[in-house]
């Protein structure tokens, strides 16, 4: 099944020069993938995860999520949408500093108002999967980047979201913490199955997706399948982005 | 570019930073200025008024200030803070920190100057158009403008000092911060304020203080001034305790919290709760003090329309048994041709009244009546008349304002004529005829029982009061200026107070008209404090909200991203805003209804206070609904723009 359905997206930002941020983009993302999103800056990964991510409105051309259009979704709708149906994450974690972890993980359980038993049992079970157990009445402030990226994640995915939506996640993390996130996320998309779409630009990370898809300049440039070994993937990874971003003073900051 | 010009250009360039401190300040000087533009009219200076209106007065002035000073620092603290990482980027840059100081000093003075001067400038206009307006509304003589040298004098001094005062202050708070601080800005949380078992207790004694001020004994001036000290401490203490209490209440139940939006609010508030205490208190103080100013006014005006009501004798002509009775036959004639010449219907009766000794056993006198002549004046009345009564039986007739005071109690009274005691047995009955003893009590005995007292009591050498009643059929209103009964009134008055006269004439519409003409000043001044107050009340809410919108705003979209819909944003919020705006008024009714009662009864009203001070609260409630309307949906709409 296709969770994901994007056909000849088209966004122009208008202005007093019109910049044509994505030009006919097409890419489907089966149930259960988990897809990498590449590009040198500037290239459109984000602005193609805004749409994604119901965000931000196409200019022309079709998003579909499960089969809906979430922009024929009136805003009420909509908000309903994300809440149930995408999980979120962030680079700089969008966490709520008033809340403890505990609070920040089961929020949007709460907006749906389910009944505090169930939402006890998810918060455990999803904690555990993340390995945040211990942090649970923690305030933000007082855990790491990690940990918080962590929490994060587990927001995203305890209302077990048909697409998992992630923007850099490993963006303003250390290596360490950026492993353990990114260990997470590949344990999330094999065990229970969640279909993942990541943007970064951090081959390490692109690395534990199945697939990674190349923008620049807006296009579609490449698309890249993951084999059985991590270290070739990666190594792929390395030279796509050589050749497509150019410039190799971009991949300064590899760490293995 | 010397270090003054940066510091101008500074504020030029980036006005709009600087613009919702330059307005709050200035509007804080503009209130305080039309406060005292009021306070130093010559007219109301030079006015008799009672040393209690006097300190009210001053204690209204010092709140006023005390109310511009936290204004002025809340305003300059959210100010700097949001300027936390210009201050980080000068410092990296390699400005001195004396250097920082010195631009933040100039600015405070420069932004200080600009908000005095443009404060007093609105200021005059607003009290001038406040005269106008007022003088129209109310039915007052006319307060003049005048140029309003003192206030102005007073008004720049205290605001120099402030802006002074707080300068050196941000001086010090902005010192100790470490770069790192100022660069990563206000992200760290506030430390959460907790309940402290010491603090609670001495809210709790420095409110029970207040009310031992107020209701433990008589009330005088110094009392007046404890409560107010005491109770605006109190009342910090219980919304800074209170409020943690509440909060992590409410946190610890989960099954409340874990619910819809509830989580949402619930944590932004005990985030904010240092902030929303000091929000609620001041907010608190201000609508007090707005709703017992215009509870007080209601509850005067109450007390001089009841005593009119109260009062069936439109002319009252009273001499004593030992007073001339040839004069007062000829005031008494006098009396009625000029009622005729008015061309008044009018009844007329006259009774014999025996005021009892009482007072010299402590007790409150008792007025006695013969029944024959209560009898006359109840057919001239047309009130029920009393049946024949035993030598130890009477009917003890009270006011209903007595009445509801002090319910008669048990069937067997005292009465003290000479040095002797007389036991009356007695059934109760409330009439407005009562009124004829000023004590609002009055006991209807057997006729030979009454001229045997009247004997005794003359013997000892006590008087016996001869009164004259006028009664004219009732209009059912209250007598305005041109009324007949008002303009004949003021001349008899008039008559009576000059020249030689055997009695004492007293008119209820006179009385009713000169004390409304008394009061309409302090209406005045009391509506005049009670708008100003609600204005600022509204005002510092909207500065609060505005401050922390742009926090807020990044917070909800950010929210908005994983789902939440602007509806559930909106009760968030709504509850929010609501707590800050329609707390207060309820907490503030409270302390108008424990104020007011014992500073009327001081001023020996009889009426109660709680249907005047409902009203002002209500009133209040309406206007601050409004408020609460207008300050919530430009919030909302606001931060709905950034949702996505």
């Amino acid at each position: 099944m296709d969770i994901l359905e994007v056909k000849a997206l088209n966004k122009v930002y208008s202005g007093k020069v019109a910049t044509q941020a994505l030009t006919d983009i097409h890419l489907t993302i089966r149930e259960g993938e988990f897809v990498g999103i590449m590009g040198p800056s500037g290239s459109g990964k984000t602005t193609l995860l805004n749409m994604v991510s119901t965000i931000d409105r196409p200019s022309s051309g079709e998003v579909r999520i499960g089969g809906q259009n979430p922009y024929n979704m009136r805003k009420r709708e909509l908000a309903l949408f994300r809440r149930q149906q995408l999980g979120f994450v962030f680079q700089d974690f969008n966490l709520l500093d008033t809340l403890t972890v505990a609070e920040n993980i089961v929020l949007p359980l709460t907006l749906d108002r389910r009944p505090l038993k169930e939402m006890d049992g998810l918060l455990k079970q999803t904690a555990s999967k993340l390995g945040i157990e211990g942090i649970l009445n923690k305030r933000i402030y007082e855990i790491s980047g990690g940990q918080r990226q962590r929490t994060a994640i587990a927001r995203a995915i305890i209302g077990s979201p048909l697409l998992l939506l992630a923007d850099e996640p490993t963006g303003a993390l250390d290596s360490q913490s950026s492993r353990a996130v990114m260990e997470s996320m590949a344990e999330i998309n094999e065990k229970d199955g969640t279909t993942l779409m990541l943007v970064t630009h951090d081959p390490v990370a692109a690395s534990y997706c199945n697939r990674i898809v190349f923008i620049k300049d807006g296009k579609l440039a490449a698309e890249i399948h993951r084999g059985e070994n991590r270290q070739a993937f990666f190594q792929k990874i390395i030279d796509m982005l050589s050749f497509w971003g150019g410039n190799t003073s971009e991949l300064s900051s590899i760490r293995v | 570019m010397n270090f003054p010009q940066f510091a101008f250009n500074n504020v030029r360039r980036n006005a709009r930073a600087y613009v919702a401190y330059l307005l709050s300040s200035s509007f804080m000087v503009m209130i305080f200025f039309t406060y005292a533009v009021f306070v130093y009219h010559p007219k109301i200076a030079n006015s008799e008024m009672g040393n209690m209106t006097r300190v009210g007065m001053s204690i209204a002035t010092a709140i006023v200030y005390v109310f511009a000073f936290f204004f002025v620092m809340y305003s300059i603290s959210v100010f700097l803070k949001s300027r936390n990482r210009e201050f980080g980027i000068l410092t990296i840059l390699g400005a001195e920190s004396r250097q920082i100081n010195l631009l933040i000093f100039l600015e405070n003075i420069l932004i200080g100057a600009v908000a005095i001067v443009t404060g007093i400038a609105a200021g005059l206009i607003l009290s001038k158009v406040f005269l106008l307006v007022s003088t129209k509304v109310i039915d007052l003589d006319d307060l003049p403008f005048y140029w309003p040298a003192k206030a102005i004098l007073l008004t720049a001094g205290a605001f120099i000092l402030l802006f002074l005062f707080i300068s050196l202050f941000t001086l010090m708070f902005i010192r100790k911060r470490q770069v790192l601080d100022l660069l990563t800005g206000s992200s760290k949380p506030k430390k959460e304020p907790k309940a402290n078992v010491f603090t609670f207790l001495l809210g709790i004694a420095l409110l029970a203080t207040g009310y031992w001020a107020l209701h433990g004994k008589k009330l005088d001036e110094l009392g007046l001034l404890i409560a107010a000290v005491t109770g605006i401490a109190g009342t910090y203490f219980f919304y800074s305790q209170l409020s943690v209490w509440i909060v992590k209440k409410l946190q610890r139940r989960r099954s409340a919290a874990w619910k819809g939006t509830n989580l949402l609010w619930i944590s932004e508030m005990s985030y904010k709760l240092k902030d929303n205490a000091r929000m609620l208190f001041l907010v608190t103080v201000v609508v007090a003090l707005a709703c017992m100013s215009t509870g007080f006014v209601l509850a005067s005006q109450q007390a001089i329309r009841d005593s009119y009501m109260s009062n069936p004798f439109n002319f009252r002509y009273t001499t004593y048994s030992d007073g001339d009775q040839k004069k007062a036959e000829k005031d008494l004639a006098y009396i009625e041709k000029s009622l005729g010449a008015e061309g008044m219907e009018y009844r007329v009766a006259k009774v014999d009244l025996i005021p009892d000794n009482s007072y010299a056993a402590g007790k409150e006198k008792t007025v006695l009546i013969s029944q024959s002549q209560f009898n006359h004046l109840a057919s001239v009345m047309t009130i029920d008349p009393v049946e024949q009564l035993g030598q130890t039986e009477s009917v003890l007739v009270q006011t209903p304002e007595r009445e509801r005071k002090y319910p008669p109690q048990g069937n067997n009274m005292d009465v003290r004529i000479a040095d002797s005691t007389y036991a009356f047995r007695f059934v109760s009955r409330t009439e407005k005829v009562a009124s004829l003893s000023y004590t609002g009590k009055l006991l209807v005995i057997q006729d030979e029982e009454f001229e045997r007292l009247k004997r005794e009591h003359q013997a000892w050498g006590d008087y016996i009061q001869n009164t004259t009643v006028y009664m004219a059929p009732d209009s059912g209103k209250f007598p305005g200026k041109e009324d007949p009964e008002t303009k004949l009134g003021l001349e008899l008055a008039e008559w009576n107070r000059s020249g030689d006269h055997g009695g004492f004439l007293q008119s209820r519409a006179e009385n009713y008209y000169s004390f409304k003409q008394t009061f309409s000043l302090f209406s005045f001044i009391g509506v005049f404090i009670a708008l100003i107050f609600s204005v600022s009340s509204a005002s510092f809410l909207y500065f609060k909200l505005h401050t922390e919108l742009s926090g807020d705003a990044v917070m909800y979209r950010s929210l908005s991203k994983i789902g939440l819909s602007s509806r559930e944003m909106n009760v968030s919020a709504t509850i929010q805003i609501a707590v800050l705006f329609f707390i207060p008024i309820a907490v503030a009714t409270l302390q108008s209804l424990v104020v007011l009662g014992p500073v009327m009864e001081m001023m020996n009203s009889m009426s109660p206070v709680y249907v005047p001070v409902i009203t002002a609260s209500a009133a209040f409630l309406a206007v601050q609904t409004v408020y609460f309307l207008v300050v919530r949906a430009r919030y909302i709409k606001a931060v709905d723009k950034t949702m996505v």
